[in-house]
């Protein structure tokens, strides 16, 4: 009996130190900006959606973070917010949207010696037209930080500063996207 | 039925015991008055924020939570908006990166009608910047742990030093000027002996910085 019982006792430790699963939970609130007076479609793939960042590396634990839900809700409430109207299809849209995560990076307290979780975000975002021709193709970082607090588990940090990160792409979407280049050069073009 | 005397020497312990558990700690609160204060405590509300621009100024989330609920409390307690639903209400205008960090950059924002009447909406009449943080300055000692299946304990002795240095900078959102700033320091020694089982006897280091400030923020701007 005491066998099994120190079996489970070193096997639950073992599991808890090595490999961990977290979930990015939250609500992403609508930006409040003066929307373009143009009509948006947001084209989110399955493998956008559904996406889990997963850790393997030999010198780090093993971590999975499910990204797809939360990134979606955080693009849709940026497309929402940026355009006058939401279009049914590509096809119908003055502009479409396609994001692709290029990197989800994180660094843990333990690890860099500070007090915070640390995430960098980097999303690769095109814009097409009504043809599927392009308009632009730009990279955004994000970055978000989530202080290391007493009795805080890994989880809730992480997840803090994932929030953070893609809050912060938001940011720089919703202020920065009539001011891309190329995206400004398209609605001069086009007098929107 | 407990003896008398029994009954005053288990008070005496109980007391020991209340005092121990609460390490060694100062507070000291300091005050810097710009303008005459006014609120309306029916209608007027205020927000308290984090400064997060630079590591070096994030104040802790729980920290402002902490001095909000420290600024609703007693009998000339504030209307206090949550940090989170003024934030979110007004995204992406409060983020780290564009959060306003001085008037000028506030009145700024404020040209945008979207932005003025989604303030308004709020009746906010002092935005409460919070900046500072409290870290463990020095810790000694040691502990060691062991678990088996037959049980687990620990034995050693460990103390650690805590500082916490904030300040609030008031904005009146009214007048769009700064009414002042408090400011607050404290320090704190906590204990943790350990005889099979730890017991912290812990200095709120926070804590008491979280009740400094409060008090003072909330008396600076009620009693004018």
């Amino acid at each position: 009996m005491v066998l099994v019982r120190s079996i489970l006792v070193s096997g639950l430790l073992i599991l808890a130190g090595c490999s961990s699963t977290h979930t990015i939970d939250t609500d992403f609130p609508i930006p409040l900006i003066e929307r373009i007076p143009a009509s948006g479609y947001l084209n989110l793939t399955p493998e956008f959606q559904q996406y889990n960042f997963i850790q393997d590396e030999e010198d780090r634990s093993d971590m999975t973070v499910i990204l797809g839900p939360a990134q979606s809700s955080m693009f849709s409430s940026i497309s929402d917010a940026l355009f006058a109207e939401a279009a049914a299809s590509a096809k119908s849209a003055d502009i479409t949207l396609l994001p692709d995560l290029d990197s989800y990076q994180y660094a843990l307290p333990k690890e860099t010696g500070s007090d915070f979780f640390e995430v960098w975000l980097k999303y690769r975002l095109q814009a097409l037209d009504k043809d599927g021709q392009p308009i632009a193709d730009w990279l955004i970082t994000g970055y978000g930080r989530a202080t290391d607090e007493r009795l805080q588990t890994q989880g809730a940090g992480v997840n803090e500063a994932t929030v953070e990160a893609l809050r912060d792409i938001g940011t720089q979407l919703t202020l920065g996207f009539s001011q891309q280049a190329d995206i400004r050069a398209w609605l001069d073009q086009n007098s929107i | 039925m407990v003896r008398p005397e029994l009954n005053l020497d288990l008070r005496i312990y109980v007391v020991l015991a209340v005092v121990l558990l609460v390490g060694c700690s100062s507070v000291t609160v300091d005050e810097m008055r710009l303008t005459e204060t006014e609120i309306d405590l029916e209608s007027d509300t205020v927000v308290v924020l984090g400064r997060q621009h630079s590591p070096a100024y994030e104040a802790e989330g729980d920290l402002v939570s902490c001095v909000a609920s420290q600024l609703r409390s007693g009998s000339q307690g504030l209307s206090v908006v949550p940090d989170e639903e003024f934030v979110d209400a007004l995204y992406p205008w409060f983020e780290p990166r564009t959060a306003p960090l001085s008037l000028e950059r506030l009145e700024n924002l404020l040209d945008r009608p979207i932005l003025q009447n989604a303030i308004d909406s709020f009746a906010v009449r002092y935005i409460i910047w919070i900046e500072g943080a409290t870290e463990t300055t020095d810790s000694s000692g040691g502990m060691s742990c062991t678990i088996s299946a037959a049980g687990g304990g620990c034995l050693g002795m460990g103390m650690w030093e805590d500082e916490s240095t904030y300040e609030a900078s008031i904005w009146d959102f009214h007048e769009l000027q700064e009414a002042g700033r408090v400011s607050v320091d404290s320090r704190g020694t906590s204990y943790m002996p350990a005889v099979i089982i730890p017991i912290p006897f812990l200095a709120r280091v926070q804590t008491n910085s979280c009740r400094g400030l409060g008090d003072q923020i909330q008396s600076f701007i009620v009693e004018g």
